[in-house]
């Protein structure tokens, strides 16, 4: 039986959210998408999720969430970095930037920049979009 | 009368180490200075605990705290006749950058530590028939600035409680009074907390950071030329604390005094205009966050399409 990714953008725009289901839809067959606008609410969905012996294939996150946490502090905790997902750190501050000065937490990650445009966001996230394939075959 | 028994809260640092000194000096006061429990050994290598000065830990948001302090005073000194809510925390965040539990910070600390503290003696002061309530404001009672939101807010809801308090206890001799000190020439008043979202889009220039990239070196710089220090501010209210009939709202600070005439002199709407072109860098306000706020050029998709699909 062909597994869904499971997918999980946190993002407290929730104008973005036909971006992303647009963007998945074309990189995907059958998908599940999940959506947290604060990184307290994200870390429970992925607990849970890992619980279930369901675990994301891809998190997508911005840097400026609902709540106290913000997305670095979500890619810092230990329900992502356990969870064997590829995250994707999105962010209106220029990607250079970020990785600058946060470069030991953001080395295996992908970082985009806002605006952000299908056809950059696909061939920035085409790594991770195939290795979460590959995860859930 | 002779020998009050005051009690100052966030006697730390700041106006409230001022406001313990002076008072420590006076022979009219017997002074009970609490603050937090990190700041203890400070205050016992400054001051001697003997009888008429003691030293309490007490964290106005810890309502258990509060009880604990207020018994071992009574048990003490058979009364308490002043409290001075000094206390308090001073968040610089914009709105979008402060959440829930740095928002609870900001009003446990400054009103909601003060109500309960207020609501611990407003029994014994009653039963006194006399007491005093000085409650310790800021310009920010009066107005808000961006990047203080929380902090006005906490200040504006004292005010309105501190308004309200002066009817109620009127009849029972407890003469309430706030002050509203403005800029202050103190290291300890440049001390503010920042969110976690202003630190990192500060560090970053991320969105918003031109607020905190205007505010806070004007902030400080109006601090810097300040001629007033906290011992002015202290002595002030303990000047407050033997008056016979204080006021309700006293002003302290040229600048405090200089916005309260401004606010009662103009309309708000021609006053928020003014400042918004007098405050440093607000035509640049809001730039950033258009530049950087750009959206994806692309139709939504219908409303019936679920986020999660199978």
């Amino acid at each position: 039986m062909e597994s869904i990714p499971r997918i999980l953008v946190v993002e407290d725009d929730l104008a973005l959210k036909p971006f992303w289901e647009l963007l998945f839809r074309r990189a995907y067959n059958r998908f599940r998408l999940d959506w947290a606008v604060s990184g307290e609410e994200a870390r429970r969905l992925i607990a849970h999720a890992a619980g279930e012996n369901v675990s994301y294939a891809v998190i997508v996150t911005d840097l400026f969430l609902a709540g106290a946490d913000t997305g670095l502090d979500l890619l810092e905790s230990d329900e992502v970095k356990n969870s064997g997902a590829q995250v994707v750190l999105v962010s209106s501050i220029a990607s250079e930037k970020i990785r600058s000065n946060y470069e030991k937490v953001l080395a295996d990650h992908v970082v985009i920049s806002k605006p952000l445009s299908l056809f950059r966001c696909e061939r920035l996230m085409e790594v991770p979009l195939m290795r979460a394939m590959e995860m859930g075959q | 009368m002779s020998d009050q028994v005051v009690i100052v809260t966030g006697c730390g640092s700041g106006l409230g180490r001022a406001l313990t000194r002076a008072l420590s000096k006076t022979t009219d006061f017997r002074v009970v200075a609490t603050a937090r429990g990190h700041s203890l050994e400070e205050l016992h290598k400054e001051f001697e605990e003997n009888d008429r000065f003691m030293i309490r830990e007490m964290d106005v948001t810890d309502l258990a705290q509060i009880h604990s302090v207020i018994n071992d005073v009574c048990n003490h000194w058979g009364r308490i006749d002043a409290i001075v809510n000094n206390a308090g925390v001073c968040f610089r965040s914009v709105v979008e950058h402060m959440d829930p539990e740095a928002e609870m910070r900001q009003l446990k600390t400054n009103y909601l530590g003060p109500m309960n503290l207020t609501r611990a003696v407003l029994p014994i002061m009653r039963e006194q028939r006399s007491g005093r309530i000085v409650n310790v404001s800021s310009v920010s009672g009066m107005m808000a600035m961006p990047t203080m939101a929380s902090y006005s807010a906490s200040k504006q809801a004292l005010e309105g409680a501190t308004e309200a308090l002066w009817y109620e206890t009127r009849p029972y001799g407890v003469k309430v009074s706030l002050v509203q000190p403005g800029f202050v020439h103190s290291d300890s008043f440049r001390r503010v907390v920042m969110s976690r979202k202003a630190q990192l889009s500060t560090k970053l220039e991320g969105p918003h950071s031109e607020y905190y990239t205007s505010m806070t070196p004007f902030i400080e710089r109006l601090m810097g030329y300040s001629m007033v220090q906290p011992e002015g501010i202290a002595k002030s209210i303990i000047d407050i604390m033997r008056e016979r009939n204080p006021p309700l709202r006293r002003a302290i600070t040229p600048d405090a005094i200089f916005f309260r005439w401004i606010r009662w002199l103009l309309p708000a709407s021609i006053f928020h205009r003014i400042m918004f072109e007098l405050l440093p860098g607000s035509r640049k306000w809001g730039v950033l966050r258009r530049k950087l706020d750009g959206r994806p050029a692309f139709k939504p998709l219908e409303p019936r399409a679920s986020h999660a699909l199978r």
